[in-house]
């Protein structure tokens, strides 16, 4: 199983929590509501795609840990 | 009113010339008199209470006037709470059945909210609307062609109405010859209390119950006879148990609807105001579209602010604004007044396509209910101004802008403009 790097970016961050659902495991809401990782290095799943893709304002981003590259 | 601050009671402020924000005559005043008072209360009494004289009575409400607060409520929904209900009056008080029938994402809370709001995203992600840019600017042309080679236009009815219905019914999958139903009962949703569109609160009841409708016989359309929309995805395609009920698409379909028409519609016409009123700002745009594309949208949506007032309903004894709030109390975001806030903007009254940064409100101020639509919204706003400088690179506004009187939205009723 391959894995992603995950990338927030805190100024876009509108704490809607949609990636927390998604991806319970991964994502939390910190004590000012803005989405952290635990580990910015996590197994690339389903629930990573709904997370990254049901963000209103498109402030996850994901990466490939090997080449750096985003993923499109 | 009791308040651990001392804040003045509305009554106090003369800028509110005696009335409340509950009070549907307020909402007739001058554009200048609410924005003058909207600023005193920011200034007096960000968190005020204010008595309620809509059609259906009830308790009275707190006005949140500053951004910081709006923003405290909009991302802790544990404590302001949507489930009670987002408008500032209970429509349908006294009545579950009807209550529960209508209920939309808008008015869930968690763990609800989360599981339809995911099934949902999926259908606004960046990637999918990003796809929809050919479509938007047909659409978008088509409707500019049908006012080319006219002298005069009315901005709502022949501009900024159209290409927001077309593109949501598009998107929903709903039939080329119901769109001017769909266009007729948002606005009695929306603006029932305005004479021009309904009879107030029966005409929103009746024109909700025959949106909900429509929307369940469309479903029932589409299990039978997918498409690539929304609703054929929603209902039939998800094998993962995330697909909607049959009892959660009407409202859905009312919420979609009804918010994916009226708010673009007038963030577009207030726009189009905005670059009559302001034609250095337009010039400055057409000189280089693409460069400020990102910035000006985003100010065409603080400047309209479509969406004016939210409700939340306090779910424990909380301070807000150094204001003691109760549970069960109403607590309502006022956007525009946050769009006008100069803690939060720099000469807030100024309409500046390049102001960044610029979090505004006008999807809401953060939190759970975010705006599903922004992608959407920016969009069509972008695609919108883009083919108008392009084509009808005279359009100017005259003449006195008609507003919808109600306290929901910022509505545009009537505008007229020359194209010459």
């Amino acid at each position: 199983m391959s894995n992603v790097k995950v990338v927030i970016d805190e100024a876009l961050c509108t704490s809607n929590g949609a990636c927390v659902y998604s991806a319970p495991d991964v994502f939390s809401l910190n004590e000012n509501r803005i989405a952290v990782v635990a580990s910015d290095i996590v197994e690339d799943n389903d629930d990573i795609r709904a997370a990254w893709e049901s963000c209103p304002v498109a402030a996850i981003t994901l990466f490939d840990p090997i080449s750096g590259e985003e993923i499109l | 009113m009791t308040t651990m601050s001392g804040t003045p009671s509305i009554a106090d402020i003369p800028e509110m010339q005696g009335l409340s924000l509950g009070d549907p005559e307020f909402w007739n005043l001058s554009t200048a008199d609410k924005e003058a008072a909207l600023a005193a209360l920011r200034r007096e009494a960000p968190v005020s209470f204010h008595y309620e004289a809509f059609e259906i009575p009830g308790p009275g409400f707190w006005a949140v006037t500053r951004m910081e607060d709006l923003r405290e409520v909009s991302k802790n929904p544990e404590v302001f709470s949507s489930s009670s209900g987002i408008l500032i009056a209970d429509t349908y008080a006294g009545n579950p059945e009807m209550m529960k029938r209508s209920r939309t994402l808008i008015a869930m809370d968690d763990p609800e909210h989360a599981r339809v709001r995911a099934t949902l995203a999926r259908a606004f992600t960046p990637k999918v609307i990003a796809n929809m840019e050919a479509k938007v600017t047909e659409v978008v042309n088509d409707v500019i062609d049908r006012v080319e080679g006219r002298t005069e236009v009315e901005i709502v009815a022949d501009l900024a109405g159209p290409v927001p219905t077309r593109i949501i019914c598009e998107l929903v999958g709903i039939e080329p010859e119901h769109q001017d139903r769909i266009y007729k009962l948002t606005n009695m949703i929306i603006a029932g209390d305005d004479p021009d569109f309904g009879t107030g609160i029966e005409a929103r009841i009746a024109g909700q119950v025959e949106m909900r409708t429509f929307g369940e016989e469309l479903a029932e359309r589409k299990l039978a006879n997918p498409g690539d929309d929304i609703i054929s995805r929603l209902i039939v395609a998800a094998e993962d148990g995330s697909k909607l009920g049959k009892d959660e698409v009407g409202p859905f379909f009312m919420l979609l609807a009804a918010a994916g028409n009226e708010t673009t519609r007038n963030a577009i016409a207030h726009g189009i105001k905005a670059f009559s009123d302001f034609p250095e700002q337009r010039e400055l745009w057409m000189s280089d579209f693409e460069g400020h594309a990102v910035n000006a949208v985003e100010e065409v949506l603080r400047w309209s602010t479509p969406a004016n007032a939210m409700r939340r309903t306090a779910t424990c004894d909380t301070v807000l604004g150094g204001v003691q709030i109760r549970e069960g109390d109403k607590v309502v975001m006022f956007y525009n007044s946050a769009n006008r806030d100069d803690a939060s903007f720099d000469d807030p009254f100024v309409f500046d396509i390049t102001r960044t940064p610029n979090e505004h409100s006008s999807f809401g101020a953060g939190g759970a209910h975010f705006c599903l639509g922004a992608h959407l919204a920016r969009l069509e706003i972008k695609v919108m101004f883009r083919e108008l400088f392009r084509r009808l690179p005279n359009l100017k506004t005259v003449g006195e802008v008609e507003m919808i009187q109600t306290s929901l939205i910022n509505g545009m009723k009537r505008q007229r403009a020359i194209l010459g």
